[in-house]
């Protein structure tokens, strides 16, 4: 029976060693050769795992190039771009004889890239700060003999920003794109770059923003809380953009300017002879609530065409203000001097009639150097 | 001159000039304060660079005595056996080229000659005394030394110690050097300041002889130095320039790029044997700093304008409402008095010793008047 059984078992006995002999000389040769991307595990470990080969964290490098920066719209605080996001590790499972490089690396391209991508450990990247859905992504994956992966992402892509108008319209903007390590905290994957990311991390010279002159990229690291202490890796990569304030002093400042004289007329339009004046306070008083509509509107029109400059701090908000002062100054000049003559009653005409004169060359003077600092400091 | 002109000229000029001077004073304390700032912001820049040096220093010879305590490496180098030193010392040496930034291991004979580069084993047996003081020192003295030095392999921090065999006698030296540019890096993350290693052309290209030829590009080269490692190079390249770059000792100048200040030191890297062999420059973003001493300009100049007018204006309106005026209208019942007028009722706008004045006029006239009817007595 025994005898039976090995004979009728003998060829299958014969293929289960074969195959045992075989899987045992792929083996030998997987440790002999550097593990082919295509594999999706080395010594029982998934490729897709994490690299382990250099010690925890991973320290993912990032670069960035701005291909293009399509639009910037302040108003609304967000710009479009193109950008090629360079993320570098070690995966040392992913070694290789340097003869099979090509170029010193193996390049996969597009799908490709994405097939051998879906093989292999990647970081996993979150734009913080990115609005919506990117309208184009494409990658490139180059392998390199030591370990080096590098994933180039092309991306075009909205991203929200802060802007801050203070120094409006003398303002550097910075347009940041935040990307942050999510899942693995930074004991785990660790975001890093060095001078070579600084030096691909640029703006292409080709870039032309409107109203804006592209300047440096910078690079900074920084640190997202998560729950129970736990904090995950960011990279902010800001492309310096700076306004050109020659287009905002036409649209926006002379009109601003302008409606600053409105008030000065209160003075300007009368006369003071013998502590008498010659026009009456209520004439002046329309020209001062015709301003107050004049301001009103233009504060309007400001509004709606640039929201950004009505909130906060800057130029813009500090002259309308300055408008409002100097119309509020312009009506207590017309209820104070014209109306109720309360300088004569209290001190004299002779009083009333110097403090009238005085106030028609230091009013205006005043309130446009108040304007022209106001200016100014933006500059500073 | 009359008072009216004279008086209002020289109390305005007096309030022009005190303001003035106290406006200009006020910006020059506040200038000074600003300046005061910049100036310890470039003290910490230098005292935080020759900090990272030193740190980089210490952890190169602390790397160096770990790698040489071993009895295998001490045993093998005593015995002159390259092979057996290189596998007792490359793992360990990969180990911390990787992960901690160092890029040179050497083991000399004295006086210096090179023994066995565990970064690049196939070169050994020249004489490096003619660019190695370093090395010399050590071997002679017998004791540690620590510094930047210009190698075959290009530029180091380097730890060199004495070797000696298990019987203590000296058989030479180890060296480990770090790369510049992870220290390099290290203070842009820990600081934000951008970082630049410019160094001597003609030095580099005698000593650094297997160093990658790129590093001499038109797009390195800044006057007579190249730019060696640089955390932001674009920013450096604009910051750095042939006509500042050759310095003798730390100096430090602002320079704007894009619209943005920047605060620039510079200085002088001196390798083991105090020979200047390049320059160090780091860069602070200095906007906040000078936007705040040109604010304070803007502020002071309107401050010093709205105060002046409005003192201004009260010199011209009490003088010349107060007192011209109604002086002038005083003037004219005197005059008319000394016609021979009636007196007149006096007019509101005369304060009580214009009043008082008038009165006294008038009863001086009235009394003149009356004189002169009496005739004149002896």
């Amino acid at each position: 029976m025994t005898r039976a059984a090995t004979r009728t078992s003998g060829p299958f006995l014969a293929v289960l060693i074969g195959l045992a002999v075989g899987i045992a000389t792929l083996t030998a040769t997987a440790a002999a050769k550097a593990p082919d991307p295509a594999q999706t595990s080395v010594g029982g470990q998934p490729l897709t795992s994490i690299p382990t080969g250099k010690g925890l964290p991973v320290v993912v490098r990032t670069g960035l190039f701005v291909n293009n920066i399509h639009s910037f719209d302040d108003n609304q605080g967000i710009f479009e771009a193109t950008t090629d996001l360079r993320l570098t590790w070690f995966d040392t499972r992913l070694r290789y004889p340097a003869e099979q490089g090509l170029h010193g690396y193996k390049e996969y391209r597009a799908s490709a890239a994405e097939e051998e991508l879906a093989k292999m450990w990647t970081p996993r990247i979150r734009h913080l700060n990115r609005d919506g859905e990117p309208s184009f992504t494409e990658r490139r994956l180059r392998l390199f003999p030591n370990g080096l992966v590098e994933v180039i992402a092309r991306t075009t892509a909205i991203y929200k920003v802060t802007v801050d108008t203070t120094k409006f319209p003398f303002d550097h903007q910075s347009l940041p794109i935040e990307i942050m390590v999510q899942e693995d905290t930074i004991e785990t994957v660790d975001m890093d770059f060095t001078s070579d990311d600084v030096a691909f991390s640029r703006v292409a010279k080709s870039v032309e923003v409107g109203g804006w002159t592209p300047g440096l990229v910078n690079l900074d690291r920084s640190l997202v809380k998560g729950w129970n202490g736990d904090r995950y890796a960011k990279v902010i990569v800001s492309t310096e953009v700076q306004r050109v304030a020659a287009d905002a002093i036409s649209t926006i400042f002379i009109p601003l300017f302008a409606s600053l004289l409105i008030p000065f007329l209160a003075t300007w339009m009368n006369k003071a002879e013998d502590g008498e004046f010659e026009v009456e306070a209520f004439e002046l008083g329309n020209v001062i609530i015709g301003g107050l509509f004049a301001v009103i509107a233009l504060s309007f029109t400001i509004s709606s065409s640039y929201p950004a400059l009505m909130s906060g701090d800057n130029t813009v908000t500090r002259l309308l203000a300055l408008n409002y002062v100097a119309l509020a100054f312009g009506t207590i000049i017309t209820v104070v001097f014209y109306r109720y003559r309360l300088p004569a009653a209290w001190f004299g005409p002779h009083v009333q009639e110097q403090a009238f004169r005085f106030l028609t060359w230091a009013f205006p003077v005043l309130f446009i150097a108040t304007g022209v600092a106001f200016v100014m400091v933006a500059a500073a | 001159m009359k008072f009216r002109t004279s008086s209002s000229a020289v109390m305005i000029g007096s309030v022009i000039a005190v303001i003035t001077m106290v406006s200009f004073v006020s910006y020059l304390i506040s200038h000074r304060m600003t300046g005061e700032f910049e100036e310890k912001q470039f003290r910490l820049m230098g005292q935080i660079m020759q900090s990272k040096l030193h740190g980089a220093e210490g952890k190169a010879i602390a790397a160096a005595e770990m790698l040489a305590a071993t009895p295998a490496v001490r045993k093998a180098f005593a015995a002159h056996n390259r092979t057996e030193l290189l596998a007792a010392t490359q793992d360990a040496y990969r180990i911390q080229h990787e992960k901690y930034g160092i890029s040179q291991a050497q083991f000399h004979l004295a006086p210096a000659v090179s023994f066995l580069r565990v970064h690049n084993p196939n070169t050994f047996g020249d004489d490096l005394s003619k660019a190695r003081q370093m090395v010399i020192e050590v071997n002679r003295s017998n004791a540690i030394r620590k510094g930047i030095e210009i190698t075959s392999s290009g530029i180091g921090i380097f730890g060199t110690m004495p070797v000696a065999d298990e019987a203590g006698k000296p058989i030479g030296s180890f060296e480990v050097g770090m790369d510049v540019a992870p220290l390099l890096d290290e203070i842009k993350k820990a600081y934000g300041f951008e970082v630049g290693f410019f160094v001597d052309e003609k030095i580099l290209r005698d000593t650094a002889t297997h160093i990658k030829p790129d590093i001499f590009s038109d797009q390195n080269r800044v006057g007579s130095f190249v730019k060696f490692n640089a955390t932001h190079p674009d920013l450096l390249k604009a910051l750095v320039s042939d006509g500042n770059i050759n310095v003798t000792e730390q100096t430090h100048y602002l320079q704007e790029v894009n619209g943005v200040p920047y605060g620039v030191l510079l200085q002088p890297v001196y390798n083991y044997a105090k020979k200047p062999i390049g320059v160090m420059a780091m860069a602070a973003n200095f906007t906040e700093t000078r936007s705040a001493d040109g604010q304070a300009v803007v502020w002071q100049i309107l401050l010093a304008l709205v105060s002046g007018i409005l003192q201004i204006g009260v010199i011209l309106v009490m003088v010349r409402g107060k007192i011209l005026r109604p002086l002038e209208v005083l003037n004219e019942r005197v005059a008319a008095l000394a016609e021979g007028a009636e007196g007149r009722a006096l007019p509101e706008a005369l304060c009580g010793e214009m009043r008082v004045l008038a009165k006294s006029c008038e009863r001086l006239a009235a009394r003149a008047s009356t004189g002169d009817d009496k005739g004149d007595t002896p």
